[in-house]
């Protein structure tokens, strides 16, 4: 019980000392270098902006152009199944 | 609203001061700085209120210092003791006012930062803002986002736990 007290007025005094622990300054040059962290990263998210806007165009384009072909191909189709229609009703007549 | 440079000016001696408690190494605590002012220019925008912001820094200071002793566990070596030649004098903001008993002071003070560092992170944390900080319950729960209890309990544990080192 007494050893536990006076441990207790250890910490105590120990937690004092803790509260007047010195404080240390930042050295000045560290605001220079997290400015330029800052840029480096900032660099880093509009490469990664410009990577991912180059890929969503490609994806765009190659939608658009294969819309386009399929398209095309399908007229093609349907021209080919219409004159084929019209050539077989002229020569039933 | 305060610019980065206001808040850099604001919060560099509380950030620095924390991560060098925690992981009392110059290099590792100056590596921390930067990367919780990183992390707070990149989301400045959503903190309007001062003390939110202040919360907030707290927190990420303490998660990056954590974060830095688990990568690093094995590889602390250089350890400030408040005494040694590393830490300049000029890059001391308060100092011990009574030259005779400083030397003594140091001691403990070094032993008794070796045994909090020897606490479970969760406790070290609450005792570090309660002792070294100054904050009141409330503030340590916002902090580490726990209840009031719940700090009342880890600073017990704590004390135990230091109790049984000395």
């Amino acid at each position: 019980m007494k050893e536990n007290s006076s441990k207790d007025n250890m910490l105590d005094i120990e937690f004092e000392l803790l509260g007047k622990a010195p404080k240390f300054k930042a050295p000045d040059e560290l605001y220079q270098r997290i400015l330029t962290k800052v840029d480096n990263q900032h660099n880093v998210k509009v490469s990664y902006l410009k990577v991912a806007i180059a890929a969503c165009l490609i994806l765009t384009l190659s939608v658009f152009e294969y819309s386009i072909l399929n398209k095309s191909s399908q007229d093609d189709i349907h021209e080919f199944e219409v004159t084929l229609l019209n050539n077989n009703h002229l020569y039933h007549e | 609203m305060l610019t980065f440079e206001e808040i850099y000016r604001q919060h560099i001696d509380l950030v620095y001061n924390m991560a060098l408690n925690y992981v009392r190494n110059v290099e590792e605590a100056e590596e921390i700085t930067q990367d919780v002012f990183v992390k707070v220019y990149f989301n400045l925008s959503k903190y309007r209120f001062e003390a939110d912001l202040k919360t907030w820094i707290y927190r990420i200071t303490i998660n990056a210092s954590l974060d830095s002793i688990r990568k690093s566990k094995k590889g602390r070596s250089i350890f400030i003791s408040w005494s040694e030649d590393e830490v300049s004098e000029k890059s001391l903001i308060s100092d011990f006012k009574n030259p005779l008993s400083e030397l003594v002071n140091q001691e403990a003070l070094n032993g008794l930062l070796n045994k909090i560092d020897q606490l479970p992170n969760n406790q070290k944390s609450v005792v570090l803002l309660m002792k070294m900080e100054f904050l009141t319950q409330k503030e340590v729960a916002k902090i580490l986002e726990i209840s009031e209890k719940a700090v009342e309990s880890l600073f017990q544990r704590a004390k135990e736990n230091l109790k049984k080192m000395i």
